[in-house]
């Protein structure tokens, strides 16, 4: 019989007094797990957002740097000249006569998908998603290195004369099921893959091919959806730009106008940003004063089931003290209770916070509230994450309730084995 | 020659109640030699529990002093008054105190434990000395399921349980009918005729007191000079 198996049968035989203990810091720590879960989730979540952001950023200015000292022709509507509108391939020699132009390379570039039906709360929505894109470019242009992909990992690169053959990116090999040697069918016309490049944040899902092989898959013969205009001065793109708009009556893409979608972008993303993590803010800041409120209101309940249970054994301590027991010994045994039943506590409150972490969380913590305009539509919203359990918490909270129990039995044991033993025998 | 193995000189314990001084013990000089089965007679109010606390370093005099085994007890601090406690002396109270949720043999072990003594060697003594107070049945039963005069006698083995040289008895007959009363009596006398241990109960009962081989009386926390033999004849030296 020895210390720590009277610990335990002290600890089952107290039933009422563990159950209580336990309930009252297994919810406790059910509460601190789903609240930390969730603030770490959404610090996490913002960390994330940020990282994704500065890369995209980064690659688009990384491509409006390398691109600046072009400017993109497009047909006279739509901003990308995406829309299905498309200019004469002609055009592009006209261009390339103009004083100060190096180099024209047009291109035929088209999206390749299908149209989708998603029902909303206003009715269906028929949008069309795309499968991916194929861009036909005129190979001979002497330019033709700048606007092709530059990191080929299988095969080669096309090259003026090439027909017939397309490079995919890595992403699409996947899609198609192919990689060099095979062939792929775009609009029943057959193309050897003769590369594979990287893909990058802009080319994921791009093929590259001749012009005029894209002109035939598309059926668009004669026709361009760009045309990239090299200009050999970049302080004279703008001078140029706008040649080319008063002649031809085309809408130009430059640097500038680039730069100041990239800044609009980069825009919205703070904002997002900025929201995120006010909603982060937030949540630390409501977490924690919820969890200090429930921390000492657990502490003060296990501290008074304590100090009631051990002032009911108060005899018992007299005792032993009466058979030789140090104050120390019976310090310890006592100290030992609090430990197990704060370590049964946290171990409940650590399956409790795993299980209903996500309600707990849903309960306790605000929702991220969206970014209207005053009129009151959504412009853009940020979600909150979802709530994340990990070991280093579940021991955190274990650690917690064992610290509260050691604490709560700590000074009702003390003052009683402070009483003088004749005191506490006759305590009833 | 026999030799003392309990004095105390000047004896004094005053308390405060409400501003007033009570005299609890005063000038209390007494001397038991080793192997005597003493009883402490007195009213209820005398002090004779309040001097049993004292011998039993459970509590401290006022003034004076007890020396047992010739350490003087009231000179020593709480551990040490711990390890007096524990090898010294074993305590028999009015109301068993033994600890609810242990067995009676593990009740009996508890001081031991308490001595550091190892395990098998601890249960090998509890066993002898439940034997030796004719419960050696009962070893697993809890104290609430036993008798009360089968509690006590659990009692007495646990307060042999470290072979002290005294045991002090509060009314060990105080919570038994009358006949249960004299067997622990006759019990404490038979283990200080088989085992030597020096015995001193305290009790208010004539009939229990005249059990034992002398009896001193305590009046107003004053020991009274006369002095009676018992019907306790002690050991053949």
């Amino acid at each position: 019989m020895g210390m720590l198996s009277r610990v335990f049968r002290n600890v089952v035989r107290k039933k009422v007094r563990t159950a209580l203990i336990i309930v009252a810091l297994g919810f406790s720590m059910a509460i601190l797990v789903s609240i930390q879960a969730s603030i770490t989730a959404n610090r996490n979540s913002l960390q994330e957002m940020k990282e994704e952001n500065a890369k995209t950023l980064q690659s688009i200015t990384e491509e409006i740097n390398r691109t600046a000292s072009i400017i993109e022709v497009l047909p006279g509507e739509g901003m990308w000249g995406l829309g299905g509108l498309f200019m004469n391939e002609s055009i592009a020699y006209n261009i390339s006569s103009i004083e100060g132009v190096e180099d024209v390379i047009p291109i035929l570039e088209k999206n390749v998908g299908e149209m989708t039906n998603e029902s909303t709360d206003g009715g269906v929505i028929q949008y069309f998603e795309t499968l991916y894109t194929v861009k036909g470019i005129q190979l001979n242009s002497s330019h033709v290195d700048r606007i092709l992909p530059t990191k080929i990992i299988k095969g080669r690169n096309l090259k003026k004369g090439d027909s017939g053959v397309v490079i995919l990116s890595q992403n699409l090999t996947k899609y198609f099921d192919a990689g060099v040697g095979d062939t792929i069918n775009i609009n029943e016309i057959y193309f050897e893959v003769v590369g594979v490049f990287e893909s990058t944040l802009l080319t994921n899902r791009t093929l590259y091919m001749s012009l005029s092989d894209a002109q035939r898959a598309f059926n668009l013969t004669g026709k361009v959806s760009k045309i990239n205009v090299y200009v050999e001065d970049v302080d004279r793109v703008e001078e140029i730009a706008n040649e080319i708009k008063a002649n031809y009556g085309l809408n130009t893409l430059t640097y500038l106008d680039k730069m100041n979608y990239l800044l609009g972008m980069r825009e919205q993303m703070k904002e997002r940003e900025e929201k995120m993590a006010g909603y982060v803010n937030q949540l630390q800041s409501i977490g924690f004063q919820e969890l200090v409120t429930t921390l000492v209101a657990t502490s003060v309940m296990v501290l008074f089931i304590m100090l009631y249970t051990v002032r009911e054994r108060t005899k018992e301590i007299g005792i032993l003290k009466a058979i030789g027991f140090t104050e120390k010994s019976i310090l310890t045994q006592f100290l030992l209770e609090g430990i197990v039943i704060g370590f049964m506590g946290g171990v409940v409150g650590a399956v409790i916070g795993g299980i209903a972490t996500p309600m707990l969380a849903n309960i306790l913590l605000p929702k991220p509230k969206p970014i209207t305009t005053p009129s009151g539509h959504v412009i853009s919203g940020i979600e909150a994450a979802n709530p994340i359990v990990t070991p280093e918490m579940i021991l955190l909270v274990i650690g917690v309730a064992v610290l509260l129990g050691a604490l709560g039995s700590l000074y009702p044991a003390w003052k009683a084995s402070r009483k003088s033993p004749v005191e506490a025998i006759r305590y009833e | 020659m026999n030799e003392v193995v309990l004095k105390t000189v000047n004896l004094t314990k005053v308390y405060e109640r409400g501003g007033k001084k009570i005299h609890a013990l005063s000038d209390v000089t007494l001397q038991i030699n080793r192997g005597d089965y003493v009883a402490i007679m007195g009213p209820s109010g005398s002090g004779k529990t309040t001097l049993l606390n004292i011998l039993g370093c459970l509590d401290k005099p006022t003034s004076g002093s007890v020396i047992i085994d010739g350490i003087d007890v009231t000179k020593l601090d709480e551990k040490e008054l711990s390890e007096i406690r524990r090898n010294k002396i074993g305590f028999v109270f009015q109301a068993f105190n033994l600890i609810p949720i242990l067995s009676a043999i593990e009740n009996v072990e508890l001081p031991m434990e308490c001595a550091k003594i190892p395990k098998h060697e601890r249960r090998k003594r509890a066993r002898q000395l439940l034997n030796l107070v004719g419960l050696s049945g009962r070893a697993e039963h809890r104290p609430h399921e036993l008798s009360a005069g089968e509690q006590q006698r659990v009692a007495i083995a646990r307060a042999l349980a470290n072979k002290p040289s005294i045991i002090l008895a509060d009314e060990p007959t105080g919570n038994l009918d009358s006949k249960t009363g004299q067997h622990i009596m006759k019990l404490l006398g038979l283990l200080n005729y088989k085992i030597g241990t020096t015995i001193i109960v305290v009790t208010h009962d004539q009939k229990m007191a005249s059990l034992t081989g002398r009896i001193l009386f305590l009046e107003d926390g004053k020991l009274l000079k006369k002095e009676k033999k018992g019907t306790y004849l002690g050991r053949k030296e």
